[in-house]
């Protein structure tokens, strides 16, 4: 019988296996040693299976062969609580650079979830970001409004000094300096920057939320603004419609005035001889 | 470091006893009444209340009625706080009648209220109403920041129903260079902030204010209070201040995303190419008398914003009038309170 997994036969599939199932994983890594374990156990389990049989079998095999399970298992989302420890360590951190780029993608149901929460980690990081860069305008502020109160003290006596007065060059020279960062292009885009991440994260944690409401069959924001929204376009409607007879009218009133010009009046009617009224006609 | 001085000390310690007094005096304050002139109300449309003030005088102008438009994002009734700080009652004391929209606070039903609901629709029956309770052909038309913006798109639409146009505060041009709320705005996503948010909450929009002055508006203001806590009319009225600053509406989602794109991003109300419902709004077009009231010191609508209306327009009967005030000191300072209705009613008078 021809022994696929043999792996003194040329063609072994899992030399195959290395040139074509791990493409983007780079052969020095431990992603790539992780992998070649998994297949390699694999490998031993059927080798020992096809040449000695069941028999040959032993409980290292078995072992391996459920290492190997949870290992694959650990790629794929799997509670590293209920697998060894190394490969929850590793196999994640090592695979997903190399092998995933900046996310990691998931199957079957939960991938639609798992990208959710991708993107809200992404999102949130964002934000962290963009508010350092913006806390970041602010790093000499102490510095500077100091050195601004020292000028602003410096001709004058101390004993001149009340509490009143001292409060009030402190807050000036502190809204000095900060007219002086508030002004510059550069604080209007890291402002506007904090702005834009949270409104994203805000909006991407809505969006999350309603999918929950619809599957619990719960009103949801979209839902009342889908129904504000028809409401707007139905109050337009009527608007555009009133608007319409209002111009109607108008027309109207100005046809009877014009007929009304044209038309002669209508001369009285003519007194007769008759005293009594003129009988109906059968 | 020197120890501080006694004058410090004194000075410290009387603080604090103005701020125990003051904490005294707060706490019997009561409810703050504000826009006490009385009034009746001759329109409700959805949220929209239309108010005619009631004569404080027996004495009648010859002008028109006058309809104050005031702006979306604050509580009309700064202009008319309490008796001494009332811009509306020194107008009624002039003679004039006075109406005013109190736009009411926008609901998440509101979110798709647009431009045009607002302009077309809202100002158009209020309008409307003033001219059939009024008995007139025409009104006067006085914009308050916002509330002027949207008066210009108003009348550049129906000049038939404007005798004459006083701006107070109103931004016009929003690119000029010491615009520093068109520079916070210039890179903001206002359609994802839409998105995230429907109504854009009042209080967002406040701390954006605020941030204009964080330390004077938010520490300095405070260190003042206490020295007038301990008079009960001084601190009644900053508290009525503090009320109107916080009493914020929420602003409705279409609009505002229509107003920051095409008024702040695009500036399409000086540089053309605005439209409501397909009818552009030229300026160019207005040619009906205008008076243009400004704020010399106003950090939230600078001068050049407001003054360039005078370019904007081709009206050959333009006058401006500055103050040495800021943006809310226009309506609330007494110098201004006082001579404001004065210039508007004499300004009036001549073009009835």
């Amino acid at each position: 019988m021809f022994n696929f997994f043999n792996p003194q036969m040329p063609g072994n599939p899992m030399d195959f296996a290395k040139m074509f199932e791990f493409p983007a994983v780079p052969q020095q890594t431990p992603a790539y040693a992780q992998l070649s374990s998994m297949g390699n156990a694999f490998q031993s389990f059927w080798e020992t299976l096809s040449s000695g049989g069941p028999a040959g079998l032993d409980s290292s095999h078995f072992e391996q062969l459920m290492n190997a399970c949870s290992l694959g298992a650990q790629m794929f989302g799997a509670n590293p609580a209920q697998t060894p420890p190394w490969p929850a360590q590793t196999a994640m951190p090592a695979l997903a650079p190399a092998v995933f780029g900046d996310n990691v993608p998931a199957l079957g149901p939960g991938r639609e979830w798992q990208e959710d929460f991708s993107t809200l980690a992404r999102l949130q990081a964002d934000l962290l970001t963009c508010q350092r860069e913006f806390l970041g305008l602010f790093s000499s502020f102490p510095q500077n409004a100091g050195e601004r109160l020292q000028k602003a003290l410096k001709d004058r006596r101390p004993e001149d000094l009340t509490f009143d007065l001292l409060s009030h060059i402190w807050i000036d020279c502190c809204e000095e300096e900060f007219q002086e960062v508030s002004t510059a292009d550069d604080f209007a885009h890291r402002y506007a920057a904090v702005i834009n991440a949270s409104m994203r994260l805000r909006k991407h944690g809505d969006a999350m939320l309603e999918k929950r409401q619809r599957l619990a069959n719960m009103p949801s924001r979209a839902e009342i603004d889908d129904l504000h929204e028809r409401l707007a376009a139905a109050k337009d409607r009527e608007l555009s419609m009133v608007a319409r007879m209002e111009q109607m009218e108008r027309e109207l009133r100005s046809l009877r005035a014009s007929v009304a010009k044209k038309t002669p009046a209508r001369k009285p009617a003519a007194k007769t001889s008759r005293k009594t009224p003129a009988k109906k006609r059968s | 470091m020197t120890a501080p001085n006694s004058k410090f000390i004194e000075d410290s310690m009387s603080f604090q006893a103005n701020l125990a007094k003051g904490m005294a005096q707060a706490g019997k304050l009561g409810e703050i009444r504000v826009g006490q002139t009385p009034k009746d109300a001759i329109l409700h449309v959805d949220n929209l209340t239309l108010y005619r003030y009631r004569p404080t005088s027996r004495r009648t102008s010859q002008a028109q009625p006058i309809l104050i438009i005031y702006a979306l994002v604050n509580r009309p009734y700064i202009t008319d706080l309490y008796e001494k700080r009332s811009l509306v009652r020194n107008l009624l004391d002039q003679g004039l009648e006075v109406y005013l929209i109190d736009w009411g606070y926008p609901s998440a039903a509101d979110h798709y209220l647009d431009l045009h609901h607002y302009v077309e629709q809202y100002i158009d029956q209020c309008v409307d109403a003033v001219r059939q309770d009024s008995k007139t052909d025409r009104v006067n038309i006085l914009g308050i920041c916002q509330g002027g913006s949207m008066s210009l798109c108003y009348i550049a639409l129906n000049p038939d129903k404007v005798q004459n146009f006083i701006a107070m505060v109103t931004p016009v041009d929003f690119a000029t260079s010491d615009n520093t709320l068109a520079r916070w705005f210039a890179d903001i996503d206002v359609d994802v902030l839409i998105d995230a948010v429907g109504n854009v909450p009042g209080m967002m929009l406040n701390n954006m204010f605020l941030s204009l002055k964080p330390f004077q508006l938010n520490a300095g203001k405070y260190l003042d209070m206490v020295k007038i806590m301990g008079d009960s009319e001084k601190f009644e009225n900053f508290m009525r201040m503090e009320k109107w600053i916080f009493d914020s509406p929420d602003q409705a989602g279409a609009m505002f995303r229509t107003f920051i794109k095409e008024f702040f991003h695009d500036n399409k109300l000086v540089e053309g190419g605005l439209e409501i419902n397909g009818r552009i709004i030229d300026l160019k077009t207005l040619d009906l008398p205008i008076l243009n009231i400004f704020a010399t010191q106003d950090h939230l609508v600078p001068p050049s914003s407001s003054k360039a209306l005078r370019y904007a327009v081709s009206s050959e009967d333009y006058t401006e009038a500055p103050y040495e005030t800021g943006h809310i000191g226009i309506y609330v300072s007494s110098k201004a309170g006082g001579d404001i209705p004065k210039k508007i009613d004499g300004w009036l008078q001549e073009r009835s």
